[in-house]
């Protein structure tokens, strides 16, 4: 019994340093969707209250791109009433943070539609994970991100760069959740045993 | 010369070490219950008015030379002794003593 709590314990420390653990393995991306209920272009002509028809202050803050509190954060690319309502951010807008390649599959949040500015905002957070590497979602497995995922609204929240990244829940990381809380109990179960062994004999007066 | 401990005697040596522990007299310390885990270690449970203890494998052995002592005059310095258990025959100790 204490050379199987001995084995366990050894595989317990060695696995974290043998797994890959490149964490997030590439970049990621969010694309803005501005709705076309409330768009730049389109009210420039016809009212004076939009935002893109007023040479006003407000036209002149718009202009500068309203920097999103997200992690990519990068400009619209339009302001013009010549343009389309729906603006898309080009790749070579995108966030270009990556620290290394894109590998695994890529992963695409549900979109988180929300009221920036005077119109709606459509946000997407893409992240790549790989069955390949179980810890490719997390830069590290850690106690917190593993609790996090599980339960935490916030547990999905990923540190990097300087600021949190939100990459969304993963099913993936659920599993691997999962087989990793399993694995943590049966280790408590080897110890407890190791230390408390149980009787096969008892004799009571 | 050896001597074949029963379980009797074990028991005795538990209320004897016991008693000398906590100063009081041996029948006044109840034992609950003798085991044996799967590590092959023997402990006992012994209740004295209050008190509740547990015993292990060393402390019954100690008990079980001071019993010899006390009670049949063996010298406790020339003794050595270990404990052991089967389904068959319960518990026992074998003792060498004034050898």
């Amino acid at each position: 019994m204490k050379k199987l709590l001995f084995l366990v314990v050894a595989l317990f420390l060695v696995i974290p340093s043998l797994a890959e653990a490149r964490g997030f393995s590439g970049g990621s991306h969010s694309s803005f969707h501005s709705s076309s209920s409330r768009s730049f272009s389109s009210t420039r002509s016809s009212s004076s209250r939009s935002f893109g028809s007023s040479t006003r202050s407000k036209t002149v803050s718009l202009s500068k791109s309203p920097t999103s509190k997200s992690t990519t954060s990068r400009s619209f690319s339009g302001g013009s009433s010549t343009k389309s309502s729906t603006y898309k951010s080009s790749t070579s807008r995108s966030f270009s943070g990556r620290t290394s390649t894109v590998t695994g599959r890529t992963y695409r949040s549900t979109p988180t539609r929300t009221y920036y500015n005077g119109h709606y905002v459509t946000v997407s957070h893409y992240y790549h994970a790989s069955i390949w590497h179980p810890f490719s979602y997390y830069n590290g497995f850690t106690s917190g991100m593993f609790w996090g995922s599980m339960f935490h609204p916030w547990g999905h929240t990923y540190y990097m760069g300087g600021q949190y990244v939100d990459y969304g829940p993963s099913p993936l990381a659920w599993v691997f959740d999962i087989i990793g809380l399993l694995i943590f109990i049966g280790i408590i179960v080897v110890i407890y045993r190791a230390l408390h062994p149980k009787k096969i004999y008892t004799r009571r007066f | 010369m050896r001597l074949r401990v029963n379980e009797n005697e074990v028991i005795d040596g538990i209320c004897v070490y016991v008693a000398n522990k906590l100063n009081t007299d041996p029948e006044e310390v109840d034992v609950k219950e003798i085991a044996v885990n799967a590590n092959g270690e023997i402990f006992a449970e012994v209740r004295c008015f209050t008190h509740h203890d547990s015993v292990d494998s060393e402390d019954i052995l100690e008990g079980i030379f001071q019993y010899l002592m006390e009670y049949h005059n063996f010298n406790r310095e020339r003794m050595v002794g270990s404990l052991h258990f089967n389904r068959h025959e319960g518990f026992w100790a074998d003792v060498v003593v004034n050898e």
